[in-house]
């Protein structure tokens, strides 16, 4: 009587073994968590004290942890400083940023995490992006928008 | 006594409609205050949908946009004079 291992039996005459297995099994399951992979956006607001160069190092400092955390960084968007509609920490004004990224559901927690220790971001909002608002995200890295904004600031001027 | 429980103005009555199903506008976005201005009164306050005309659908949506608006303070809490 001839003993088969249950990998051997299904691997139709062709002799595999069992890492040939594991292989398609960890590519299976990347698959799986490419598929769970979502859109989302995230705001933060960073104090106004900051030069520049402590505002690029803080953002670049962010996109890099998204980057290490495995995710797709689609867009990064600097506002500006801009001023806020109340007072956050004795302070009226802020430099927004906006981070559009794909990626795993599990990452935000670390992501967010982060954001609360860094003490230069006074407020942040991420946002799950469904089916019509990935079409007006699209449409908006375009520049669809920006026309409409900069004909009525002329007109208000 | 007439007029008893009929409305006073009868010629101008208008039907309400929801902008954003005759626009045909899908999503909602809490990054433009200015647009947003449309649906909050001069305290900052999220207008009814007796005063906006707005479908429920669109109403929750609005008011989460507003919510997160002002939680980025891009709209305000609370104010005085708003337009």
């Amino acid at each position: 009587m001839v003993f088969h291992h249950f990998w051997f039996s299904y691997s139709f005459g062709i002799q595999r073994d069992f890492s040939y297995f594991c292989i398609l099994f960890i590519k299976f399951l990347k698959h799986i968590k490419k598929m769970f992979q979502r859109n989302y956006e995230t705001v933060f607001i960073l104090t106004p004290v900051l030069s520049d160069v402590q505002i690029k190092d803080t953002v670049d400092k962010f996109v890099n942890l998204l980057k290490e955390l495995g995710a797709d960084v689609i867009n990064v968007e600097n506002w500006g400083l801009k001023k806020m509609a109340y007072a956050i920490e004795k302070k009226t004004t802020g430099f927004y940023v906006m981070v559009e990224f794909k990626a795993d559901p599990t990452l935000i927690r670390k992501f967010e995490v982060e954001l609360r220790r860094e003490e230069k971001a006074m407020r942040f909002l991420t946002t799950v992006l469904d089916k019509h608002s990935i079409v007006y995200a699209e449409r908006r890295r375009k520049g669809e928008f920006n026309k409409k904004v900069e004909a009525k600031e002329e007109a208000t001027k | 006594m007439t007029l008893v429980n009929e409305p006073i103005n009868r010629g101008e009555i208008r039907k309400k409609y929801c902008r954003f199903k005759k626009h045909g506008i899908k999503y909602i976005d809490y990054k433009d205050p200015n647009f947003l201005l449309k649906f909050v009164n001069e305290q900052g306050k999220i207008l009814p949908r007796r005063l906006s005309g707005n479908s429920a659908k669109f109403q929750r949506k609005v008011a989460q946009a507003i919510k997160k608006a002002r939680h980025l303070a891009l709209l305000p809490f609370v104010t005085d004079g708003l337009k």
